[in-house]
């Protein structure tokens, strides 16, 4: 396949970001396709092929005839240039088509600092950023969609976008592109067929909402107009044993960040940790049985030949099945194939279990403590006690475990003083059980997250903490860590980077303003550290007027109309703010597999509440 | 343990995997052909392989090779006839031999590379003059003494540059135009532990009008010899 883009590859890195041509990449025949679809990541190939969600609507969209998926992943800078010296625009991998040239541009968001990149892989396809602007244009350009968590609050972004979809994407994506074929056939306009979407459940079109502000900066009103549902829901597949699953999928040339078979195993969480928006969203918990999952993955598995596979999921350990499962896998496959979970959390696991799932290797184990008392542990729903996470750290070292990993977030909700230094001694009293079994070798990786509330979960109407605040809580945290021992190693994340997600992630439509003008001054890759320019976001908030802290600092009433009122994840908004105020007390509530707790998500489906948990592993806070 | 030597050829969207890339391609296809491949010991085995000299990033190629071994004796056709059935599109075996006990490996068997170059250029450049025109720059070029590139250290502990001349890794060379507007340049270039030089060093060299479409490399030498197994098959 040589045409124009040929040339520029010899002069980027990594030139397979852009060439396609991967085991199971599926090029179809373009003439033929009645809808042509171009799934993009808004960030590079490594990171974007990694992603199992695009990867599943990838083939569910090639599986039928007539439909055609291409992909698109976030030029790297140097191609970006290259595009612009040679005049080329951004292109799928498959058949090298203008981003331009499709009928849909349907993006993944992941996370709220991939937002400029959208907007900059709309541009280099020569793509009008506005949708306004496109609408004029007639039929010229594709309809622009997004999808992902990030479709909860895509507000910030409705100024771009054509529409959204809310929730679980197999199913609704075959109904979004019928109805796309349908009015491609009759001629209709760009209207028509907006008019004509608003039709599919989980299909989002901000034009058709009017919001109004206050004079005082919040939400005074939001409006649907042109016979728009009051609130849009989500979409969920009920049944995951009969949703769609692809029996291939896609082997890159180059070496990805997860590199590996991936399984989706269970959809959803029951924990109710109160910071998590991915426990809210995703809900109800809905499993593959383990049957098919056996099944499934031994033709994944001889239509990929990887070498390790994984089983995904928010909270893998928790699968009803999980022991037998793992157990059986291992049996079958190891050591020839690794079998791997999204990451080995102590608190869900078994030492025992986890050394089946590494082949007798023992590597890393991770225990996620969140908060550094039992006190704010309650708050955030994360139900762990110190003494629960000393005895997992015995265990772990004892049983020959040499690395342990601590993920905690700073800037929770009611947060101390006193909890810093309860995670501090935590810190250093599992160093020291470390020490005793290990000595020098023993490593303890102390991982700190700034704590960033999002839409959609009980701490939705909490102010998040300041740079000023997280940066002095990382200094006490680095000076008090600093002489634990060489094999304690703190390590955080920039406050600058979480203060922007949490802006984004709880913002409104006027922030469309602030991503066109970061855009502009060449904001790329904010998610990436290196790439942050934080210099340039201030003088985009600056230009357009726009105060980050209005969307970060204050505390919203519960009768504030929120940005995302209209959204909805089928969880009830009383039963977020009970949650709230049972955090405020420090009143923690039971996983819902033991208890429902009432969220309302399973009424509004019509769905079977989660299975109880069944022989789960033993160790870990369960046993 | 039962050895087996392959040829194959490299190009279209494989042409961008590097050797690494390759390695884990390859363990891949191998695991889909469901063939009794020997692994390594330890936590994770890999499939027992051994490549030849690495090919550089970019670079199409006829002539590459490997060694696999496998727990079983197996008919070397099946072996190709299945490979080449779930290999990645760019990746086609064309050769296969067995392996006597105690066969050299393959990096210390090459001495020599044939690459090929297709250069795009003017079609009034392809007149008899211009041929007259091509002989002579190649003349010249073979006439001189120093051919110096700057190499890049990699790695290690001192990283930096080095100078390189690369005249005594160039062998020989050819050129004929084989239609109108392109221009194929045939060389063989020196390979092992006396030194040897990529096919993109040499590109300063030619005239800045020639405009480079594709690499080969044709085929892999010993003491004279092309290195075995020859292309038989096809994709």
């Amino acid at each position: 396949m040589y045409n124009a883009y040929e040339p520029l590859f010899d002069k980027v890195r990594k030139p397979g970001r852009y060439t396609g041509g991967e085991l199971n990449a599926v090029v179809k025949d373009w003439q033929k396709a009645k809808i042509r679809v171009v799934l993009a990541f808004p960030d590079l190939y490594e990171v974007g092929l990694s992603h199992l969600g695009l990867r599943l609507l990838y083939h569910r969209i090639n599986d039928e005839e007539g439909f055609l998926a291409e992909r698109v992943y976030a030029p790297a800078e140097d191609m970006e240039e290259e595009l612009h010296q040679a005049n080329l625009p951004l292109f799928s991998l498959e058949t090298r088509h203008s981003l331009a040239a499709f009928d849909l541009l349907g993006f993944s968001f992941q996370y709220e600092l991939s937002y400029v990149n959208i907007l900059n892989m709309m541009a280099l396809a020569g793509i009008p950023l506005r949708r306004a602007e496109r609408d004029e244009a007639g039929t010229e350009y594709p309809l622009v969609a997004g999808g992902g968590p990030g479709s909860f609050n895509p507000e910030p972004l409705a100024d771009f976008f054509d529409f959204f979809l809310l929730g679980d994407g197999e199913d609704a994506i075959l109904e979004i592109l019928a109805v796309m074929a349908a009015g491609k056939e009759k001629g209709k306009s760009r209207a028509e067929l907006k008019k004509d979407l608003q039709a599919v459940p989980g299909v989002y079109l901000p034009e058709f909402y009017r919001v109004e502000y206050f004079p005082s900066w919040t939400v005074a009103a939001i409006t649907p107009v042109s016979g728009a549902p009051p609130v849009v829901h989500k979409r969920v597949v009920s049944d995951l044993d009969r949703a769609y699953l692809p029996e291939k999928d896609l082997v890159p040339w180059l070496e990805i960040v997860h590199d590996r078979l991936a399984l989706e195993i269970m959809r959803g969480c029951t924990r109710g940790c109160r910071f998590c928006q991915a426990g809210m969203i995703y809900r109800p918990v809905r499993e593959r049985t383990g049957k098919l999952i056996e099944e499934h993955l031994a033709k994944l598995l001889k239509n990929t030949g990887y070498e390790e596979f994984s089983l995904t999921s928010l909270s893998s350990a928790d699968h009803s099945e999980i022991t037998e499962l793992a157990g059986r896998l291992a049996a079958c496959y190891t050591p020839e194939v690794a079998i791997s979970l999204p990451s080995l959390r102590l608190d869900a696991f078994s030492p025992e279990l986890a050394a089946r799932l590494q082949g007798g290797k023992k590597s890393t184990l991770t225990v996620a403590p969140e908060a550094g008392t039992d006190r704010l542990r309650r708050v955030i729903n994360k139900n762990l006690t110190d003494e629960e996470i000393i005895t997992m750290a015995r265990t772990a070292f004892g049983g020959g475990w040499q690395r342990l990993k601590l993920y905690f977030m700073i800037g929770l909700p009611t947060e101390e003083q006193e909890d810093l230094e309860g995670l501090v001694s935590l810190a250093r009293r599992v160093y020291e059980i470390g020490r005793e079994f290990h000595r020098g070798r023993a490593r303890v990786t102390v991982s700190v997250a700034n704590f960033v509330p999002k839409a959609h979960t009980p701490f939705q109407w909490r102010p998040q903490a300041g740079l000023e605040e997280i940066r002095e809580k990382q200094e006490f945290l680095r000076r008090r860590l600093a002489g634990a021992g060489r094999g304690l190693a703190f390590s955080w994340h920039e406050a600058e980077l979480s203060f922007l997600e949490g802006v984004f992630a709880r913002g409104d439509r006027r922030l469309g303003a602030v991503l066109a003008e970061a855009f502009r001054l060449g904001c790329r890759f904010d998610a990436w550290p290196d790439k942050f320019r934080w210099d340039l976001w201030q003088a985009a908030f600056t230009a357009t007027g726009l105060d980050p802290a209005f969307y970060t600092a204050r505390s919203r009433p519960r009768e504030e109309i929120l940005p995302w009122s209209h959204l909805s994840a089928g969880v009830s908004t009383d039963y977020l703010w009970e949650e709230n105020r049972r955090a405020e007390e420090g009143i923690s509530t039971p996983d819902c597999r033991e208890h429902c707790t009432g969220c309302g998500v399973c009424t509004v489906f019509d769905l079977p509440f989660p299975p109880a948990k069944g022989a789960k592993a033993g160790g870990g806070q369960d046993a | 343990m039962h050895k087996y030597r392959f040829r194959y050829a490299k190009f279209g969207p494989a042409r961008f995997a590097s050797h690494l890339d390759l390695g884990r391609a390859l363990g891949r296809a191998l695991r889909r052909t469901g063939l009794p491949v020997a692994y390594s010991q330890g936590f994770h085995p890999l499939p027992k392989m051994a490549f030849g000299p690495p090919l550089p990033v970019g670079v199409e190629s006829d002539a590459e090779f490997v060694d696999i071994a496998f727990t079983g004796e197996l008919a070397a056709a099946e072996i190709v006839r299945r490979l080449n059935a779930v290999l990645p599109a760019g990746l086609v075996v064309t050769g296969v031999q067995k392996l006597p006990p105690k066969t050299p490996s393959l990096m210390g068997l090459v001495d020599r590379f044939t690459y090929i170059f297709f250069f795009i250029i003017s079609p009034e450049d392809t007149t008899a003059w211009a041929k007259e025109k091509t002989a002579a720059f190649f003349a010249a070029l073979w006439q001189k003494e120093e051919l110096p590139v700057v190499r890049k250290k990699k790695g290690g502990k001192e990283s930096g540059e080095k100078r390189v001349n690369l005249r005594p890794f160039w062998y020989n060379y050819n050129f004929s135009f084989i239609e109108q507007g392109l221009l194929q340049v045939v060389v063989d270039v020196a390979y092992g532990p006396q030194g040897t030089l990529r096919p993109d060093e040499l590109l300063p060299f030619f005239p800045a009008g020639w405009r480079l479409q594709k690499v080969i490399r044709a085929q892999a030498w010993s003491r004279g010899e092309p290195v075995l197994p020859v292309a038989v098959h096809r994709g």
